[in-house]
């Protein structure tokens, strides 16, 4: 295995988390670092920006701090982190009422470094999370865990609850989907 | 192998890096997918906040976070020492020419002085001498501030209020409102950020003319006090002014630019962010 994997480290998940200490939460910076990229990824595809989730995977951080105890340790601790991001996403969009007026978003300076440059990569990011907001909710989570959060079908079955065959179909199918809503939208 | 088969095989090798050339509209969509979402990554910025927060955090502390649990009351908790400056600073206050040791700089009706600090005087009880006047019994209080659109704001004061065409990472705004007393017009704009909860406010200040008695005061303690140049004019840089919640420090910039006193506070931010911030306002 090499490259998106090894960098994302999510086929080595269970032996990363292995190699932590025995008390998996004492050097949670480490686990931070672990799994930042996979739960902002899965962040991003369920709220569209990048500021957002930017804000709510920090949020998710500091949850799993306050909560270390609430890990058991029984399961991959990705897919508790995965949990906490969950609720954080719903939280989001119970807190964030639409109370900005237009003239203040635009007027609000945006100072992420790659604004300009990543205008349209922010534009495409926007319309793919649209097009997966408007799928089924179980086709929603499989594909953002499988092609967003980089997870295999035999995790996002555990954390969904469903056969690994009945993933790679609610998948497959989503696919088809978002394929008539996109178009050739990231071709 | 069947389609589905395939179909995962595809994705299985791009989210590891290998190519296996995709045969279908279906598996092309998915590997343009992970391809993009590869794109994103945590800002710099982001991730050095996160970790900045994580790490103030220590174990025995993970349930009894700094300052405030609550979110919106941690967010709000920014602004308190904020807002508590700005308004002590319009009443009529003690001589605080008398209590103050030596330092004063004018900035037009802004006097900052090396007398005690609000925080100081009002939290501490400092020594004062039985012939001062007494000082008024005030708490700071967090206070309901309206996010007023930059044209409505403008309306209401009657004058072009300036807004910053830059921010550091991850600020965002919070409050945008007029605060009138007799013969002063202020409007203070205050952000956030979400993350750190460290916040910024920006006054933008006009005095009436006919009021020439109207100032403010502003005694910072032992605060340091450091001349600058901010759009072209000479300012006043001052950095760790004690302030509410208890422990906690505000950095503060003053110039004046024709009829307007500018006012910016921050509770982090260095003196070089604050100036680029204040020569970004148009």
């Amino acid at each position: 295995m090499s490259g998106y994997a090894q960098q994302r480290g999510f086929q080595r998940m269970k032996t990363k988390d292995d190699d932590l200490p025995k008390d998996p939460l004492r050097d949670f910076t480490a686990i931070y670092e672990t799994h930042h990229s996979t739960i902002y990824r899965y962040i991003l595809a369920r709220v569209g920006t990048i500021e957002d989730a930017q804000d709510v995977t920090g949020q998710v951080f500091l949850k799993a701090y306050q909560h270390s105890e609430s890990y058991t340790g029984k399961a991959p601790m990705i897919y508790w982190l995965i949990g906490i991001a969950r609720r954080c996403v719903i939280d989001h969009y119970r807190r964030n009422k639409p109370n900005l007026l237009l003239s203040d978003a635009i007027e609000l300076p945006d100072s992420a470094p790659s604004l300009e440059d990543g205008l349209e990569q922010r534009n495409r990011l926007k319309r793919v999370s649209d097009a997966l907001g408007a799928l089924s909710e179980d086709r929603r989570e499989a594909i953002t865990l499988r092609l967003f959060a980089g997870l295999s079908n035999s995790e996002i079955a555990d954390l969904m609850g469903k056969t690994i065959e009945a993933i790679a179909m609610l998948i497959h199918r989503g696919i088809q989907d978002l394929k008539i809503r996109l178009g050739g939208e990231l071709s | 192998m069947t389609d589905l088969e395939h179909f995962n095989s595809v994705i299985d090798a791009h989210l590891a890096g290998d190519s296996i050339p995709p045969q279908t509209p279906e598996e092309q969509l998915a590997a343009d997918i992970i391809m993009f979402a590869q794109g994103f990554e945590l800002s710099s910025e982001s991730d050095a906040a996160i970790i900045q927060q994580l790490k103030a955090v220590s174990p025995h502390q993970r349930v009894q976070l700094p300052f405030i649990a609550n979110r919106s009351l941690r967010v709000a908790s920014v602004s308190i020492g904020l807002m508590a400056l700005m308004v002590l600073g319009v009443l009529t206050v003690p001589p605080l020419r008398a209590l103050a040791q030596d330092l004063l700089r004018q900035i037009g009706r802004i006097t900052v002085s090396d007398a005690p600090s609000y925080y100081d005087v009002y939290s501490q009880q400092p020594t004062i001498s039985p012939n001062s006047t007494p000082i008024p019994d005030i708490t700071p209080q967090i206070y309901e501030n309206r996010l007023l659109s930059l044209d409505e704001v403008s309306r209401l004061a009657d004058f072009t209020v300036y807004a910053p065409s830059y921010l550091p990472a991850r600020y965002r705004i919070g409050s945008r409102d007029l605060w009138q007393s007799d013969g002063l017009k202020s409007v203070t704009t205050s952000y956030h950020n979400p993350i750190t909860y460290d916040g910024l406010s920006i006054s933008q200040s006009i005095y009436a003319v006919n009021e020439p008695d109207q100032t403010r005061q502003f005694p910072v303690g032992d605060a340091e006090m450091v001349d600058v140049m901010v759009r072209g004019v000479g300012g006043l840089w001052v950095e760790g002014v004690t302030t509410w919640p208890e422990g906690s420090t505000l950095n503060m910039l003053f110039w004046q630019e024709g009829d307007f006193t500018f006012m910016l506070q921050t509770s982090r931010l260095s003196q070089a962010e604050m100036i680029r911030i204040a020569e970004s306002l148009e």
